[in-house]
């Protein structure tokens, strides 16, 4: 076997076990929480083997109370999150009332966004922003009609990360990039359109 | 085999499904449950640091990953199997597939001969069986994969964080040297990376030729 056979087959298994163990350490740090339960049932026939859930369209009609009230359950999230990042050690458990994650895998909540923001952070929000947007997974066991919810919610929350994106962009002095971002952005009606269009006309004046 | 976490119910074939796809949460939901179960079952394994138990889930839980990853642990409908020498064979349980990995990990370990055996573990010809089924495939690029990543998690823990810094974090020599103070001169550094994959070839090398491939 070629030396340099031997050596790229080295880094490319070296690479994904130190992926691996990068993953492996993030669940450590922002473990899900409480006890889980465990318990046998009868056989698989009864679980289907079920495609991946079909990816989310945002909608493209908005209206006022739809949005209201998905901007209200990521701010509840948004504390609930914070409130369990902050805890320690496996004695703590979550409030049985805590509403269930929306954002799963390692992504930062709009609130963590906002302050990298407000603190200047702006490649650091940026960051958060995209793998937030990426992390879209929904629980296969849910029922359609709830994954249908949060799929309806990611959407929302993608429309809030995108406008939150363009703010930064606009803030580091990226403005070919805030540009580009708001005629895509002011194509969607939405609760940041006038802004996006009145914003768009003042980069592009 | 399912298990419920907040509310969700989750069977083996939608983890193998999470680990071959990317999904995240389950991901995590999964490195939770195995951690809670090796907490319990390799609670009697004697001989090993806190430091080694820990690298013994990590190493165990990896090799998991990574077989769900190269399709040695595969779905057929909704029950999962596991490639072997003499056939698939489904996996009713696998949290217990996963504690088998970590068993014979620790025989590994053992049989590495850093540890001392305790007297109540013994390494018989039937772990040594159980030892080559759950590490064998078919396909010899997937095999010789799964050799180098053995014979890398076997390396010792320097060599280990020293390639990890040069290939997956792409650091130069200089800048592991500035984050390493272990490491007391540049030259000291390159002739310990140096050593380290010399020491990874002739063990891969030698596993390959053990395994009859090139």
């Amino acid at each position: 076997m070629k030396e340099e056979d031997i050596d790229s087959r080295i880094e490319r298994v070296v690479r994904s076990v130190a992926a691996k163990r990068a993953a492996m350490r993030g669940w450590e740090a922002h473990g899900l929480g409480p006890e889980i339960d465990r318990r046998a049932v009868c056989a698989a026939p009864a679980v289907a083997a079920a495609p991946a859930p079909a990816a989310a369209k945002p909608s493209r009609k908005w209206r006022l109370w739809v949005v209201s009230a998905a901007a209200s359950v990521i701010v509840i999230l948004g504390v609930g999150i914070s409130l369990y990042i902050g805890r320690g050690g496996d004695a703590d458990v979550m409030p049985s009332a805590a509403p269930p994650a929306v954002y799963r895998g390692g992504s930062a909540d709009i609130q963590n966004i906002q302050a990298m923001i407000d603190n200047g952070r702006y490649d650091e929000a940026l960051q958060a922003i995209e793998v937030t947007r990426a992390d879209t997974a929904i629980n296969p066991s849910y029922t359609p009609e709830r994954q249908e919810y949060l799929r309806s919610l990611n959407a929302n929350r993608d429309y809030e990360l995108e406008w939150l994106r363009i703010g930064v962009l606009v803030k580091s002095g990226r403005k070919e990039a805030a540009v580009a971002g708001l005629r895509e952005y002011v194509k969607t009606d939405g609760e940041h359109r006038h802004e996006a269009e009145t914003l768009l006309n003042e980069l592009t004046k | 085999m399912t298990f419920e976490y907040k509310g969700g119910t989750y069977a083996d074939w939608q983890i193998v499904r999470a680990y071959q796809t990317g999904d995240k949460y389950i991901q995590q939901v999964w490195y939770e449950v195995c951690r809670r179960q090796f907490r319990i079952g390799a609670s009697g394994y004697g001989g090993l640091s806190d430091y080694d138990r820990e690298d013994l889930f990590q190493d165990s839980f990896i090799i998991l990953w990574e077989k769900m990853e190269t399709r040695q642990l595969h779905l057929n409908g909704s029950c999962v199997f596991a490639v072997s020498k003499r056939g698939d064979n489904q996996v009713p349980d696998l949290l217990g597939y996963f504690m088998r990995i970590v068993k014979n990990k620790y025989l590994e370990m053992l049989r590495g001969g850093k540890y001392v055996l305790p007297v109540n573990e013994t390494v018989t010809a039937s772990d040594a069986d159980i030892f080559d089924e759950l590490y064998w495939d078919e396909d010899p690029e997937v095999e010789k994969d799964r050799i180098v990543s053995r014979c890398l998690l076997s390396l010792p823990k320097s060599c280990l964080e020293i390639l990890t810094m040069f290939f997956y974090e792409k650091k130069s020599l200089e800048q592991i040297l500035a984050e390493r103070p272990e490491n007391s001169s540049y030259d000291g550094l390159k002739s310990r990376k140096s050593k380290c994959m010399t020491n990874l070839k002739k063990r891969i090398t030698e596993s390959f030729a053990k395994a009859g491939l090139r």
